[in-house]
């Protein structure tokens, strides 16, 4: 049954996210194409204004994407699960955990697709940007170019070292906060239903009481890390990226629990509090 | 074979203490009609949501075939809110494949043949019918499946004469044999003369359950004006 | 002969009453099969239980046969049909004299009267 959840939970859910994306990657075209006007070098400020606009209304559009999906499926989870149509999702023969799992699987996977979307359109931006300035002869250009033939020098560095396990460590750190971040909105909601009569408010409050429990476990337990960071370890390494790595790895496993503790809440308060109105 | 639905000692009490079911004894046997009636707040949409295993109980408890409230309980029972519960977006096809794939009893062909009756397109998307419209489609949804258990919350309240004619026959000419219809309504008139079978409650209690000819017999009276009698406000 | 039942009376009585009317007028014809209960009790709006009880009792009087492959027929007793026919009408009739009683007719007064309508109609 729950392949069938996320069959038709798919099936009702990519268009919006894809339009979205579409949207996203289109302003990262055009923002990398603006690198190939001849309008940096010119005399009237009003070009190369329009110029930095346009990489503006790009930025915004990466932000607008992300926070634009998460609502919409914010808005989805609530409107299936506590609304009229609650009446049929939670009729249907399926147990509270199906139910829950379907929209966790879902909420989770787009949250990565939404990340891969936005790595895609800051790598059409960038890709396009490049080949761009590679033609282009202007002064900015050549400085753009020398900093990037740099790069690879920058890696060689002793202070460098531990570089690839901190980008591992980030990746990691995206995986989880799919997974985390997706509860957080699932939770909200959900224990904001057990307000019942200020069910979006309750979700507010809820939302900013479990970011102070996941802020404050945290501190609790980053705090003896730190300890030892700075007494053994600090004069030991050339390179921060350690300590970086260290400081992602434990922080993304907090909230990786928070997250498991948040799934079973939930899952209990469907299963037994559950009060459509 | 267990009862198809045995009611013991259940208590619903809703935040703020209202207390909505009373320590109620109810057995829903197979094979009928029954109408449950009562006054508006009498409890039945609770206990509605009970056997739906949309709410938990307080205190006691619900059996639909010996088993509680659950996964197959749901499979069995087909269940029509008070509420329209489709996802606006969904075309009415669309749905058609949804109860396909959850409702092993559910029949398409049954449902698309009375779609087509009323001449309600499968192309249409569900936010652009009628309200009086998506009533129907929804009833319709309900009726296609083989429950054994079909559960009508106010099913006729505030409809006008010919559609409430629509849903009767509907509901008729639909359930199958050997399952029970259960009818919730606080208007009883309309629907007295299909009725097997009646329970009367009042707040929070069964006031009283017979067949619809042993009151006849033994009242002088119709159900209707029996109803009245013993609501008589 | 539509389905027009109140409350007041039983319903299956009052069933039975349309059911015998329609054969009798042709309705359902000598020999054809009728409508099955679920049908019928669908167009009149009523429990499919209370339809096969005024069925079987159709049956008991022998208006209507039970056929091996389920369903019934009209029976192609003409006589019989004829028969509820006249019974039907002695009943009518007599409700009729019954009220017009009431209202201080005697049987003479009442035929006269009968009489000079048909002469108005004409």
């Amino acid at each position: 049954m729950l392949g069938k959840l996320l069959k038709h939970e798919w099936r009702a859910v990519w268009k919006v996210p894809v339009l979205l994306y579409g949207v996203l990657l289109l302003t990262g075209l055009i923002a990398g194409l603006t690198f190939s006007m001849p309008i940096w070098d010119s005399d009237w400020v009003g070009l190369p204004m329009s110029g930095v606009m346009l990489i503006l209304m790009f930025y915004f559009a990466l932000i607008g994407v992300s926070v634009g999906i998460t609502i919409y499926f914010a808005v989805r989870y609530y409107k299936s699960m506590f609304t009229d149509e609650g009446y049929l999702t939670h009729t249907l023969p399926v147990s509270a955990r199906e139910l829950l799992l379907n929209k966790v699987i879902t909420m989770g996977a787009w949250n990565l697709i939404t990340m891969a979307a936005i790595v895609l359109a800051l790598i059409v931006f960038g890709g396009t940007a490049l080949l761009a300035l590679k033609s282009g002869l202007g002064e900015f250009s050549r400085e753009v170019f020398k900093a990037f033939s740099e790069l690879p020098e920058l890696l060689d560095e002793p202070y460098m070292e531990g570089f690839e396990g901190f980008c591992a460590s980030i990746i990691w750190m995206m995986l989880a906060t799919a997974f985390s971040g997706t509860m957080m909105l699932i939770g909200s909601i959900t224990l904001g239903q057990m307000v019942r009569k200020h069910r979006i408010l309750g979700s507010i409050g809820a939302y900013f009481g479990i970011q102070a429990i996941t802020q404050t476990i945290n501190t609790v337990v980053i705090m003896p890390f730190m300890f030892t960071v700075f007494e053994d370890w600090w004069w030991d390494v050339d390179s921060p990226f350690y300590i970086f790595t260290g400081f992602y790895v434990v922080m993304s496993l907090v909230t990786l629990a928070v997250a498991v503790g948040l799934y079973f809440l939930c899952e209990y308060l469907i299963r037994k509090k559950l009060e459509l109105e | 074979m267990n009862e198809l639905v045995e009611v013991n000692n259940l208590t619903k009490v809703y935040e703020k203490k209202k207390l909505a079911l009373d320590h109620m004894n109810l057995t829903i046997p197979r094979g009928r009609i029954i109408g449950l009636l009562g006054p508006n707040g009498s409890g039945k949409t609770t206990l509605i949501k009970l056997i739906n295993g949309l709410l938990e109980p307080t205190e006691g408890e619900i059996l639909v075939n010996g088993r509680r409230p659950g996964p197959e309980s749901k499979a069995c029972v087909s269940y029509l809110p008070e509420r329209t519960y489709f996802q606006g977006s969904m075309k009415v096809s669309e749905l058609i494949s949804y109860f396909t794939d959850f409702y092993q009893d559910f029949s398409p062909e049954r449902a698309r043949q009375m779609l087509a009756n009323l001449k309600i397109s499968e192309d249409a998307r569900l936010k652009t019918l009628s309200k009086g419209t998506k009533e129907k489609v929804q009833l319709i949804m309900v009726m296609s499946r083989q429950a054994q258990l079909y559960i009508l919350d106010e099913p006729i309240a505030g409809v006008d004469p010919a559609a409430r004619d629509y849903i009767l026959k509907t509901i008729i000419s639909n359930y199958s044999e050997m399952s029970t219809v259960l009818i919730s309504t606080h208007l009883i008139t309309d629907i007295a003369q299909v009725l097997d079978e009646v329970v009367f409650i009042r707040d929070g209690r069964v006031v009283l359950q017979d067949t619809v000819e042993h009151i006849r017999e033994t009242r002088g009276k119709s159900v209707d004006a029996f109803f009245r009698e013993v609501f008589a406000c | 002969m539509a389905w027009k039942l109140d409350s007041d009376r039983p319903i299956y009585a009052q069933i039975l009453e349309v059911m015998q009317l329609r054969i009798i007028a042709g309705v359902y014809r000598s020999g054809e099969k009728i409508p099955s209960v679920r049908e019928l009790a669908a167009e009149a709006g009523v429990n499919p239980n209370t339809m096969q009880k005024a069925l079987a009792e159709l049956e008991k009087e022998g208006l209507v046969m039970a056929q091996r492959t389920s369903g019934r027929i009209v029976t192609e007793d003409m006589e019989m049909i004829k028969q509820t026919r006249e019974q039907l009408a002695r009943e009518q009739v007599q409700e009729f004299i019954d009220k017009m009683e009431k209202l201080g007719f005697n049987k003479k007064e009442v035929v006269a009267l009968l009489e000079q309508m048909e002469v108005k109609d004409e």
